[in-house]
């Protein structure tokens, strides 16, 4: 029998973790038995081809340029959704006033935004993030707006009482009520916007990752495509598990652990 | 035994006068309801006030107009409520569940008490090994007492007690009387408390103000001139019933 540590069947977390990992890359490499090469190379090749890019320093390069603009996207998206969520969620006026910019936002597909950004701005950088950070600011602040709605009262009450000044109050009573709305708006931003990081490179820019997905996809190297995305992937792996998960854990180690 | 019930208020010393013509809250119908009619009152000096009152009067929302919560009010209160330093407990402890014991008391000090030393206040509530400890491992007790010495970590000029024993069990809320009486005769303050309980007001307070079903007004405020050995037992219970025959209904709720 497993015990609380372990998970279905008796695994430690590790091990399962490791099996459903080692899966991923047997079914890849069954896929490329069966559709060949050219199609979808096998592992090893796209592992060979992704020490050979990261030697030359071309891959470094472009993944760093990609990062770099999604931490950039991220942090916007983040401070500016998170500001309209606790306002529209705190004030009445402030939720009417502004909601229907934010459903106009939420609706407006991705692509659009991103072209006319590149029109109005020009095709820079600036441009890039600002197109992206625009995509994910909605859906924070929508997330978020529920977290201050469901604030308890009778916390800022007792702030109010004990004269809190305003820094205080959002650091200590506002945020840490907000957290897991703004974990929830986190893990799911980081997710999108790197996606969206991808189709802003294509459109408009000479470097980062989806430059040079849809460079390979122009010469149809599969091979580069899929070394491109594993590492990108593993990266966003190494974040969930290295920065989210630690974090939240500390953020909620005032919670009784269940016995 | 002599027991004595005076009508009128006989303390030396300075008095933070309440006056509240009217307060009202919208029902759900959207008709208001009024909750305080002339709810006039002084609180002496550095003194024990405690409110009694029919449940649902409007107790916690004098309080709430007094702690500055409420604005939304006909009359005046003494500015003394808006420059004073205030303590609060609340009926529910209210301390962040996400910061520690003794973080909830520092982040209530104003800055200028920032460093200050809490190691006596934490032992005098019993708190000395719970510093660090979150909220969730307290018992309602220890909340209570954590809650307690936030209220006096701030050296309150005025003390805002809401039914801060309630739901405890009787020698628990015992020794926390205790403990606030000795709080308070080491460092005295100018305390309004609420509760449901007469012979707690009894025990602590120097005064006692009766409120009468809402909208509530203040029917009589009576000084308790019992001497602190008979502040308990028969000579507390003779006082008790004195006050039941002249406001029948209000005291013994």
């Amino acid at each position: 029998m497993g015990t609380d540590a372990t998970g279905p069947g008796g695994l430690s977390p590790l091990a399962a973790r490791a099996i459903s990992i080692a899966g991923f890359f047997a079914l890849w490499w069954l896929a490329s038995l069966a559709l060949g090469p050219r199609l979808c190379p096998d592992p090893l090749s796209v592992v060979v081809f992704l020490g050979r890019e990261m030697v030359s320093g071309e891959l470094p390069y472009h993944l760093a340029i990609t990062l770099i603009r999604v931490a950039a996207a991220f942090v916007i998206a983040m401070a500016v959704g998170t500001a309209i969520g606790l306002f529209m969620g705190r004030s009445t006026a402030g939720n009417f006033l502004l909601e229907p910019w934010i459903i106009l936002l939420l609706n407006a597909p991705a692509l659009v935004i991103i072209v006319l950004a590149y029109i109005w701005i020009g095709l820079v950088d600036s441009a890039a993030i600002l197109a992206v950070a625009l995509n994910k600011i909605p859906n924070v602040a929508v997330t978020i707006r529920e977290g201050a709605r469901a604030m308890n009262p009778h916390y800022f009450q007792m702030a109010r009482v004990f004269r809190f000044s305003r820094a205080r109050t959002l650091r200590h009573v506002t945020l840490p009520q907000l957290q897991p709305y703004i974990a929830a708006a986190a893990r799911s931003g980081l997710a999108l916007i790197w996606k969206i990081v991808l189709v802003v490179e294509l459109l408009g820019r000479p470097n980062g990752v989806g430059f040079q997905i849809h460079l390979y996809f122009q010469t149809f190297d599969v091979r580069a495509i899929l070394a491109y995305t594993i590492a990108f992937a593993a990266i966003m792996l190494a974040i969930e598990y290295l920065v989210v998960q630690p974090v939240e854990k500390r953020a909620y180690r005032w919670r009784p652990r269940p016995a | 035994m002599d027991v004595s019930v005076s009508q009128r208020m006989n303390i030396d010393g300075d008095l933070l006068s309440v006056d509240i013509a009217a307060k009202s809250f919208a029902a759900a119908n959207g008709a208001p309801v009024a909750v305080l009619k002339d709810l006039t009152f002084k609180l002496p000096a550095d003194r024990f006030t405690c409110m009694i009152g029919p449940s649902g009067c409007g107790k916690t929302t004098t309080l709430g107009i007094l702690l500055g919560l409420d604005a939304d009010y006909a009359g005046a209160i003494d500015p003394a409520f808006a420059d004073a330093r205030i303590g609060a407990v609340f009926q529910e402890p209210r301390l962040l569940p996400w910061r520690t014991v003794e973080d909830n008391v520092r982040l209530a000090l104003p800055d200028a008490m920032a460093d200050r030393d809490l190691s006596h206040l934490f032992d005098q509530v019993g708190l000395g090994d719970f510093r660090n400890a979150f909220p969730a491992e307290l018992s309602l007790g220890m909340a209570r007492r954590a809650a307690l010495a936030r209220a006096f970590a701030i050296e309150p000029e005025i003390l805002v007690l809401d039914e801060p024993f309630v739901s405890l069990d009787e020698t628990t809320a015992n020794r926390l009387r205790d403990r606030l009486a000795s709080l308070l005769g080491e460092r005295p303050a100018t305390v309004l408390m609420v509760t449901h309980n007469i012979r707690e007001a009894v025990r602590l307070a120097d005064h006692l103000l009766i409120l009468s079903d809402r909208p509530a007004h203040c029917v009589a405020a009576v000084d308790i001139g019992l001497a602190p050995d008979c502040r308990t037992g028969e000579p507390a219970e003779a006082f008790i019933r004195e006050l039941e025959k002249r406001h029948p209904g209000l005291v013994l709720l």
